[in-house]
């Protein structure tokens, strides 16, 4: 393991991993934590080569030093990361939104790409940040990579379901009334997104079918039930009213 | 087992921040009580072990693995890394002492030396408990220096283990106490002296008492003393001093939280842990009882040198060295069994 000096009051101690980086952070009593991660900044991705290891060092930084270390590591942080598990649990540990903020721009699109795969590790994702970080990682995303990840109703719908009311209708709009459509293909497909929406987006994507278009797609008693049990009261009244049931 | 609660893992206002205490005890010392495998079995190494006991001025350490592996169940979406990190039970696992044996004998021989294996993967409930114990030291004659750390009344980590609740008087446990007191091999245990809402009185010291009185010739360590998170009760010198005077084949150790809790209150001794360590320092080890965080050695043993500087050269020594030495040095790869205590034939008296 190869190890760099720290000097702090004429004192020198080799670091040459993060579990080290921490308890001489620990017994720093947090006093010199931005001149430790200074000295160190050359070697910092060599210290934190993967992410359980920020997440060790993460822990014990000050929110501003949080952000200070998530600048040094810059380009190595996609790779760092590793997938967008280890993106999910460095986020659910973070209670300041300018440190989520750093870390989602920081990665930029390319990393963020890069760790998420699939609807379901975005939804993990956007369930531990909240209003404009939410809209900052779909903006980094970008309208047609969330389309890409959104190949069945159900995809759409986990997404959905990590997004606050507001977002989740512009999204909606910003990937299309037209796409969203796209993915339902039966009752269920339909209650999934219905279940993820507030009802006034429900009743928008209601009103894209006539009563025999939806008699249809839902198709038999048996999805009906499983959709109705998934309605909000609004919800209900609006579809059994257009059903005319 | 360390956590925040330790004053080595948290920040303190006011306190100046240095780097000295990452260079440990300035006393070289044994560290009588070291997990090195943790709560999913994972360990550093070897290798890793004795660069941070170089780095901590630790000449020598008491190691052992972690008996309960914690599960990775269906309902946890994040693996668990510690035995409170979530609901999942823990269950007993007995590789934790070939992983301990393969990592001291990966070692070379003169730094082999400098670890004091113990043998803990067994279940301290079942019957079967010793055959176990038999088959480690078959399998690595030339390893082992004595048994433990078994772990009995815990507080949460029993509630966790699946199973009946493991305990110090378990009868399960009588031919491992027996084992040792044939083979001369110490035999450290954690067990809780109450409960945690039983805090005015020790609850669970019968427990303890029933074992040791039980088995005269066998050496039990009484790992910190029996405190554990949350769990203390009044008069605790006084009933470490009463144990330690009533039972000669009774050995202590101040690691975890007992230090911080009543031996050393907000970095003061207390004179009466002065007195009674004085009196038996050659039965009381240091330990830090880490669970393989070895970075944290040296803050770890480094908090207790406030202590040992108000300690008489000789009870210093004891403490930091001589007792662990004579306790599971004498034993390193020499387990054999010894003369069977000597008893004189009985005859009836004649009136």
């Amino acid at each position: 393991m190869s190890r760099y000096p720290i000097t702090i009051d004429q004192e020198t101690v080799q670091i040459g991993s993060a579990s080290e980086l921490a308890v001489a952070l620990d017994v720093l009593q947090g006093q010199y934590d931005r001149v430790v991660l200074t000295q160190l900044q050359p070697h910092l991705a060599r210290i934190i080569p993967q992410a359980n290891h920020l997440l060790t060092v993460m822990k014990s930084l000050s929110a501003d030093d949080q952000v200070f270390l998530i600048q040094a590591l810059q380009g190595n942080l996609a790779g760092i990361m590793q997938d967008a598990s280890h993106l999910r649990d460095l986020l659910a540990t973070l209670a300041e939104e300018k440190v989520e903020t750093t870390l989602l721009q920081t990665l930029g699109s390319d990393g963020l790409r890069s760790l998420i795969l699939n609807a379901e590790e975005l939804a993990e994702v956007l369930e531990w940040v909240y209003g404009q970080t939410d809209e900052l990682a779909l903006e980094l995303l970008g309208l047609d990579y969330v389309r890409n990840l959104s190949r069945e109703a159900t995809d759409l719908s986990a997404i959905l379901h990590s997004l606050d009311s507001g977002l989740q209708a512009k999204l909606v709009d910003q990937l299309g009334w037209e796409f969203c459509l796209g993915l339902i293909r039966d009752g269920r497909d339909l209650a999934y997104l219905l279940w993820a929406l507030p009802a006034s987006v429900s009743e928008r994507l209601l009103k894209h079918y006539n009563p025999v278009q939806l008699a249809r797609l839902i198709g038999n008693s048996r999805d009906w039930k499983y959709l109705y049990q998934r309605l909000e009261p609004e919800e209900a009244d609006f579809i059994t009213h257009l059903l005319g049931l | 087992m360390p956590n925040e609660q330790i004053p080595t893992w948290t920040r303190t206002p006011g306190t100046h921040g240095s780097l000295t205490p990452l260079k440990g005890s300035k006393y070289k010392l044994i560290d009588g009580h070291l997990h090195v495998v943790n709560f999913i079995q994972e360990t550093p190494g070897g290798e890793n072990l004795l660069d941070h006991m170089d780095r901590a001025n630790i000449g020598k350490a008491v190691i052992f693995g972690m008996p309960v592996s914690k599960m990775w169940t269906s309902y946890d979406r994040e693996g668990p890394d510690y035995y409170l990190a979530s609901d999942s039970p823990c269950y007993y696992y007995a590789y934790t002492d070939v992983i301990v044996a393969e990592m001291v004998r990966s070692l070379p021989a003169d730094r082999q030396e400098r670890l004091y294996p113990l043998i803990c993967g067994f279940n301290p409930t079942d019957g079967y408990a010793l055959r176990h114990i038999e088959r480690l030291f078959a399998q690595y004659p030339d390893i082992w220096s004595g048994i433990g750390e078994v772990l009995l009344r815990h507080d949460d980590l029993t509630a966790f283990t699946f199973g009946e609740n493991a305990r110090a008087n378990h009868r399960a446990l009588w031919p491992v106490y027996q084992f040792a007191a044939e083979h001369d091999l110490p035999v450290l245990l954690h067990q809780n002296i109450t409960s945690v809402t039983k805090n005015d009185h020790p609850v669970y010291l019968w427990e303890l008492e029933e074992a040791v009185a039980e088995f005269p010739r066998t050496r039990i360590v009484f790992a910190h003393c029996g405190m554990s998170r949350r769990v203390n009760v009044p008069f605790y010198y006084q009933m470490v001093d009463r144990l330690l005077a009533q039972y000669p084949n009774l050995y202590v150790d101040y690691s975890w939280i007992i230090y911080d809790v009543v031996i050393c209150p907000d970095g003061k001794p207390s004179p009466d842990w002065v007195a009674l360590t004085e009196k038996y320092s050659k039965r009381i080890c240091l330990g830090s009882d880490l669970v393989a965080r070895f970075e944290r050695m040296g803050p770890e043993l480094q908090r207790y040198d406030v202590f040992l500087d108000q300690l008489s050269e000789t009870a210093r020594a004891n403490l930091c060295w001589n007792t662990a030495e004579k306790l599971y040095g004498d034993n390193k790869g020499k387990v054999k069994a010894r003369p069977a205590l000597s008893v004189p034939e009985w005859k009836m008296p004649v009136p």
